[in-house]
């Protein structure tokens, strides 16, 4: 339980300190979260047919399996999953959507 | 819409405004001249510095590049050929990529005095493939074994941004068996920002204009009329291309119109102009063609400008030490003689089965058509039979296009390949791409051959994602597809 609230409680500063941001902007803090909480990399596209074309975060140096999530559209993530608790990846993901479409 | 009335809605000169400097370009003709003729007969401890700073993969500076052209002494174009391998293999590894080029039109309004694709060239057949004609090309490219093309058009209204992106539509959509083409780079006229948004949104790889001479005076003599006798319009059509979002661009030099020193210092001003606008991204490829025979152009047999052999070999190694990070593309122009010598100094990208007459993929017969096509090319043979070299040759042939369908593009991209460390990504998915081509469509030989080169290389990765290449090897052999780091 006490997890449970420690990560809505990071899911909320998140939404504070990326509100009115653009787009780009708001992608860059929120991969930079997601590396500081899960040591995960994750980076951000926008989605023009086959080509993910890179808009935010960093992918590192390393090659590492990683997954691809469509996240509307036009935005997808690409992020080493494995990285993030199971029972996280959905809302974070879910809050990462609405941020997107909010 | 009338041809001349498209013409005069092409060029937008208030879109180059903000990168001219007080109305110049970045090319200096004089300042180039001058820094040529400045660092002639160099020092070897000074070309030995430079060829060390190559090596630490930092991009040269003008005059390091006018250093290294001005090289005579063969000991050191030894070396020089050696440490462009070398620069080669720290960034992108052993891996060759290959791809295929698809002419789509060729007409066109300008009258490029060397090309036979020019308005004026009356024994030059016409046409533009339809979508049609556009999917059964790509049907037969893929099932040679293609995953990567380079789509070519004349500048004309009848090869527009919309008829571009359509045709680009239709080759992504076409499949046949476990074959499909996944990434598509584009040749096309320099255009202005709302029609690259046009071709951004359906998804090109890398948008390639090539400046042909960076010579102003050669370039005003050679380009006569029709758009492309605006210098400066095609010399920012790639900070054009930038600013529209597309973040992976490639330049050339036609060489055989100039002093081959002196493109090779445009190509270089160039990188550094893009890299200094768009915080480091500089070319994702550049490429150096040699003037080739065309149908009914006299002026490729006159010119006094014809790059030798040697000389050839010389200004890729130098291209390779001036910019190490940048992939290089030697292209079927050359014959098969050459590009075997030339490969090693530092290429990264060859074209291979290479048709380049409209239509001439999915046309049985194997004989090229100089009046369907720009050029004659140097290198006919088949895909198979240029992957098995490169293997004797100990290269693994890549059809990789991870990079681009999972957001390693643009600065991203150029960021991991700077620090040398691109192959990282390379590798593995040289050998994935690699193994699903001698599953699906290798000879006997080049089976036999690729598996060895695989299992050299697989040796030769890091333990964190080996287990990962091995695991989706056995998938591959098992018929899943596609499967990347």
């Amino acid at each position: 339980m006490k997890e449970t609230c420690e990560f809505e409680e990071w899911l909320k500063q998140i939404e504070q300190k990326v509100n009115k941001l653009p787009v780009e902007e708001k992608l860059e803090v929120i991969a930079e979260e997601i590396h500081s909480r899960y040591g995960a990399r994750a980076w951000f596209s926008e989605i023009l047919g086959k080509r993910w074309s890179h808009i935010a975060g960093w992918g590192g140096y390393d090659p590492t399996p990683i997954y691809q999530v469509l996240l509307s559209p036009r935005y997808g993530i690409t992020v080493e999953r494995e990285k993030i608790p199971e029972e996280e990846r959905e809302a974070l993901l879910n809050f990462i959507k609405q941020e997107l479409t909010g | 819409m009338k041809v001349r009335e498209w013409m005069d809605n092409i060029i937008k000169e208030e879109e180059n405004e903000k990168f001219l400097n007080e109305g110049k370009d970045f090319i200096n003709d004089e300042e180039i001249e001058e820094l040529l003729h400045k660092n002639r007969n160099p020092d070897p401890q000074k070309v030995r510095d430079i060829i060390a700073k190559s090596l630490s993969l930092e991009r040269l500076e003008p005059e390091e590049t006018a250093t290294l052209l001005n090289v005579e002494d063969e000991e050191l174009w030894e070396e020089m050929y050696e440490a462009g391998g070398e620069v080669k293999r720290s960034v992108y590894g052993d891996r060759i990529v290959t791809f295929a080029p698809l002419y789509c039109s060729n007409f066109c309004v300008n009258n490029c005095l060397y090309c036979g694709f020019r308005r004026d060239n009356n024994l030059q057949n016409r046409h533009r493939l339809t979508l049609e004609e556009v999917r059964k090309e790509t049907e037969a490219l893929v099932s040679l074994g293609h995953k990567r093309l380079i789509v070519v058009y004349g500048e004309h209204p009848l090869s527009d941004a919309d008829y571009i992106a359509s045709t680009i539509k239709t080759i992504y959509d076409t499949k046949v068996g476990n074959g499909e083409i996944r990434r598509v780079n584009v040749n096309a006229a320099p255009m202005d920002i709302t029609r690259y948004k046009i071709l951004k949104e359906v998804g090109i790889g890398t948008f390639q204009v090539f400046q042909e001479t960076y010579h102003h005076e050669t370039y005003r003599q050679l380009h006569p009329s029709g758009i492309k006798s605006n210098y400066q319009w095609r010399l920012y059509a790639l900070h054009r291309a930038q600013e529209a979002g597309i973040d992976d661009v490639a330049i050339g030099a036609l060489f055989g119109l100039y002093d081959w020193k002196f493109e090779v210092m445009g190509l270089l001003y160039h990188t550094i102009d893009l890299e200094k606008h768009f915080a480091g991204v500089g070319p994702h490829t550049i490429s150096f063609p040699r003037l080739e025979p065309a149908v009914n152009t006299p002026l490729v047999e006159e010119t006094k400008y014809r790059v030798s052999d040697r000389d050839f070999k010389r200004l890729v190694t130098v291209i390779r030490l001036s910019v190490p990070y940048t992939g290089m593309i030697l292209t079927a122009r050359e014959p098969a003689h050459i590009r075997r010598d030339v490969i090693p100094v530092g290429c990264t990208q060859i074209d291979a089965s290479t048709r380049i007459g409209i239509g001439a993929y999915s046309d049985s017969s194997d004989e090229q058509k100089l009046e369907r096509q720009q050029f004659q090319i140097g290198d006919p043979r088949s895909l198979d039979e240029v992957i098995r070299e490169l293997a004797e040759m100990g290269y693994i042939t890549s059809f990789c296009t991870a990079d681009y369908r999972c957001g390693r593009t643009g600065k991203h991209f150029m960021d991991i390949a700077k620090k040398g460390k691109i192959h990282y990504f390379c590798t593995p998915n040289a050998i994935l791409t690699f193994k699903e081509y001698l599953e699906d469509y290798a000879s006997p030989q080049t089976k036999e051959i690729g598996e060895k080169v695989i299992h050299n290389h697989l040796s030769h990765l890091k333990d964190g994602i080996k287990p990962k290449v091995e695991e989706y090897l056995q998938r591959i052999e098992k018929g899943e597809r596609d499967l990347r780091v």
